[in-house]
């Protein structure tokens, strides 16, 4: 059990999303950082599809009450169990009556807190996700606030006395320059009404994430993408990742929390094995598109998959020394 | 024969980590049974104590993520802090200060190879 004793808003438990509801308007939700959240769960032997706490905004603050293995991943925040400092993308035994507390962060934008077993919350048409705007899901269809107490599945897994921790994301899948956030883009189905210059500037400029961000989608700011003709278009399905052109031509990207349709020109779709990499470009990092297709975009999510399983299986034989000398 | 000394100095790091004053334990076959008298040798005799890696991997004196953030000569450690990282394909273990003090040896450089029970920091306590 644990106790959330300062959260700034926005803060939701999360978990792989709500599949298959498409069809009555049910959008995917999930964690925007669905890499961070396998990493937690991988090195704490969870479920893959094990609930955890979505945090996009410091500091947040949660006592535990109980004796509890956590794993910390996501953003590279200033964290602190009680008054020792934390490293990054790291699985810890934690005390009852130990305070953890995020502050600032140091890079990227969205940290994950993964317990045990995955934070017990019930299952609602097949997902432990915060559905936001339907108001259902997670700890009672809302965000986080303080006072709420939150219960893991399991306590323990068996971890290294020290800790253990994932090498970074970033280095095990580089895409552009340090620091850059490069993302894959398949062309979408209005690509080709898109004026030759849009669709030069689209691949070669760089793309300012604005405030107006969020859980639903990115708004871009950039030079403006023209269409050669502007007739209507009829709302059409929208997955995460669809990047759509409005009227003003500064794009959107469609995110955890979309809308299961909409109606305006669709320019790409950032392939699903780079949203990870969206999830932790905060409001004034720029963003740049790179052109792929369904064979790399295939190519990628297998690279993913492969560095998720490396990290389980390993954390599983760390666990497992570990627990032989417990 | 320094391959025992090597686990036993691991066994009574742990236990003094864990707070345990009696051990016993079956590996590799034998039995091992330890028991710490009163006053531990450790806080009272001042000496530098030796912190040993807890596994087999690569040395990293700082997290992949916050190069630059390796401890120094002279640091003063919290007990349980990270004073460096072991590094064995995707993963990271923590080698953690046993108990707070200062740092006076630095025994390993980034990227060397390191053994279960190998010496890789001393620290001298606060005593």
């Amino acid at each position: 059990m644990m106790e959330i004793l300062s959260a700034t808003p926005l803060a939701t438990i999360q978990d792989t999303g709500r599949h298959g509801f498409y069809h009555d308007g049910v959008g995917r939700s999930g964690a925007m950082d669905g890499l961070a959240l396998a990493l937690g769960n991988g090195l704490l032997g969870n479920e893959a599809n094990a609930a955890a706490i979505e945090v996009p905004l410091l500091p947040f603050i949660v006592r535990f009450e109980t004796d509890l293995d956590v794993a910390l991943t996501g953003a590279d925040c200033v964290a602190r169990l009680d008054d020792v400092t934390l490293p990054p993308d790291w699985a810890f035994s934690v005390s009852a009556g130990q305070t953890l507390t995020l502050s600032a962060l140091r890079e990227g934008c969205r940290a994950y807190l993964c317990v045990a077993g995955g934070i017990d919350v019930p299952e609602i048409l097949g997902s432990r996700s915060t559905q936001l705007r339907e108001a259902f899901g997670g700890h009672d269809g809302r965000m986080l606030a303080r006072g709420d107490r939150l219960k893991a599945i399991w306590a323990r897994v068996g971890l290294p006395g020290g800790g253990l921790g994932a090498s970074a994301a970033a280095a095990a899948l580089p895409l552009g320059e340090p620091g850059q956030t490069v993302v894959r883009v398949m062309p979408g189905s209005e690509y080709d009404r898109f004026t030759p210059e849009s669709q030069s500037s689209f691949w070669t400029s760089d793309w300012r994430v604005t405030p107006q961000s969020n859980r639903n989608g990115y708004r871009l700011a950039g030079s403006a993408l023209t269409m050669r003709d502007s007739s209507e278009l009829r709302s059409h399905g929208v997955v995460p990742g669809v990047i759509q052109v409005p009227g003003g031509g500064q794009p959107i990207i469609q995110l955890a929390d979309a809308a299961t349709m909409g109606g305006y020109p669709k320019i790409g779709t950032v392939i699903e094995a780079d949203h990870w990499r969206l999830a932790q470009a905060a409001p004034g990092a720029t963003i740049r598109f790179v052109e792929t297709d369904v064979a790399g975009a295939r190519a990628a999510q297998a690279q993913l998959d492969a560095f998720i399983a490396d990290v389980r299986a390993m954390a599983a034989r760390q666990r497992g020394a570990a627990e032989r000398w417990s | 024969m320094s391959k025992d000394i090597a686990l036993l100095d691991d066994l009574l790091t742990r236990m003094l980590a864990a707070g345990l004053i009696d051990l016993d334990i079956e590996t590799d076959g034998r039995r091992i049974r330890m028991r710490l008298g009163n006053g531990s040798a450790l806080s009272d005799a001042g000496e530098p104590v030796a912190v040993l890696s807890s596994g087999i991997g690569q040395f990293r004196a700082a997290h992949p993520r916050r190069p630059g953030s390796s401890i120094s000569l002279g640091d003063t450690v919290q007990a349980g802090a990270t004073l460096g990282y072991l590094q064995s394909g995707p993963t990271l273990l923590a080698i953690a200060a046993p108990m707070a003090g200062t740092m006076t040896e630095i025994l390993a450089t980034d990227g060397d190879t390191v053994g279960f029970g190998d010496r890789v920091f001393m620290i001298k306590g606060r005593s």
